[in-house]
């Protein structure tokens, strides 16, 4: 996919919803300039405290992606407060400079305009911006981004009624079949939406989530994903994560969580975890994605572990609907383990 | 080999997955993140190219 030109402050202000998927206010948003270190956004700290904070925490994320030359970064501050633009900016500079990261372009912006930090330099954001750069991501295939961050978490509410009407005849049929078969249908399922695309019905629904709930079943459907195919496996869980009654939501949002951290989206990541019920029982899969999220770990991470466990312990998962890979010596599966706080 | 094997070695493989993830990421613990929750974009095609860096003001 062809990465979008932008030749002004204000184009740059104007695509950043098309790279973030939503809409930054209030906000403090990396850019990196002709490298491939990731974009970041947090919310922007408004005392000395908290910027302290953001920039340890962006250091600590940026630091594992620099490599030997030095990195360049544009910092945008997103708000309406110019002393905390200010003061964020020059706090950030300093602690990227100290991980080998310039920034030659520090910006503030408001709702209407943008200031250059550096130099003074100032302007109005214009319609024609946001609309020039609507119709590239349009043309390249992406999705209309959201009003905001609040809005990407309300698009994953759903109604949960006709699943959980459904939910009692699917438990009951997983208690009446084995494992196995329960299993084979589960990836056979997914196996087939990556083939149609067609939307679960609610009975499928109902037993997906059921089937979900064990381990194993969950495992081989989780291995499946890859940089390839996550875009299928957002498409999938977010529709059963807004379909999911409370009491089987937490496999599904996790699912949903790491296909968007592998689809290189934090933000809606963050978003999906943050559907898993709080009173729900610590789920091991949504602390992984959580410290991957945290650390900004690279979704090639999930690739290069996976082909080096394939070089060292001789285990190539199958593809679900086509049977197993190669096995390895066998052993129980462990347990999952509860994780403080989620 | 039968479908318990597979699920066991699919486990064993996760399990070891998890480990060797947490290693490369130089986390012995899973925490939940702390108050600074950043959101990552890792995705290059998405990044735009500023085609200059002299950026000139629009008034």
């Amino acid at each position: 996919m062809a990465q979008v030109k932008v030749t002004s402050p204000d184009e740059l202000l104007a695509a950043l919803p098309h790279v973030l998927g939503f809409t930054p206010t209030e906000s403090v948003v990396t850019v990196p300039l002709g490298s491939e270190l990731p974009v970041a956004r947090i919310d922007i700290p408004k005392n000395a405290e908290d910027r302290r904070e953001v920039a340890r925490s962006l250091q600590n994320g940026y630091v594992h992606h620099v490599g030997r030359e030095r990195g360049m970064l544009a910092l945008v501050c997103v708000t309406e407060d110019r002393r905390a633009a200010r003061a964020t900016s020059e706090a950030l500079a300093d602690a990227f400079d100290r991980i080998g990261v310039d920034t030659p372009l520090r910006l503030w912006a408001t709702s209407d305009r943008w200031t250059d930090l550096s130099s003074g330099k100032t302007g109005p954001r214009s319609v024609e911006s946001v609309n020039r750069m609507a119709a590239e991501a349009a043309f390249h295939g992406r999705l209309p981004p959201a009003a905001s961050r609040a809005a990407l978490a309300e698009a994953l509410i759903g109604d949960p009624m006709p699943v959980a009407a459904a939910l009692g005849g699917a438990r009951t049929l997983a208690q009446q079949i084995p494992a196995g078969e329960q299993h084979a249908w589960a990836a056979g399922r997914l196996a087939q939406f990556h083939e149609d695309g067609r939307s679960l019905s609610d009975p499928e629904a109902a037993r997906m989530l059921v089937a979900l709930e064990s381990k194993p079943t969950r495992d081989v459907l989780w291995v499946d994903m890859s940089r390839g195919n996550s875009a299928q496996h957002v498409e999938l869980w977010s529709d059963l994560t807004r379909r999911a009654p409370d009491e089987v939501r937490a496999p599904a949002a996790s699912m949903l969580a790491f296909a968007h951290w592998l689809h290189g989206e934090g933000a809606q990541a963050w978003v999906a975890l943050d559907r898993i019920p709080p009173d729900t029982e610590p789920y091991t899969m949504a602390a992984l994605t959580a410290t991957m999220l945290e650390r900004g770990a690279h979704p090639d991470v999930w690739e290069d572990a996976k082909a080096t466990l394939v070089d060292s312990e001789a285990f190539v998962p199958g593809r679900p609907g086509q049977g197993p890979g190669r096995a390895m010596p066998t052993s129980q599966p462990a347990p999952d383990r509860r994780a403080p706080g989620i | 080999m039968d479908e318990q094997t597979t699920n066991e070695s699919v486990g064993t493989w996760l399990s070891s997955l998890e480990r060797r993830v947490r290693h490369m990421l130089g986390s012995a613990h899973i925490n939940r993140p702390s108050v600074t929750v950043i959101d990552w974009v890792h995705d290059a095609a998405r990044n735009p190219v500023l085609a200059r860096l002299g950026i000139d003001s629009d008034d």
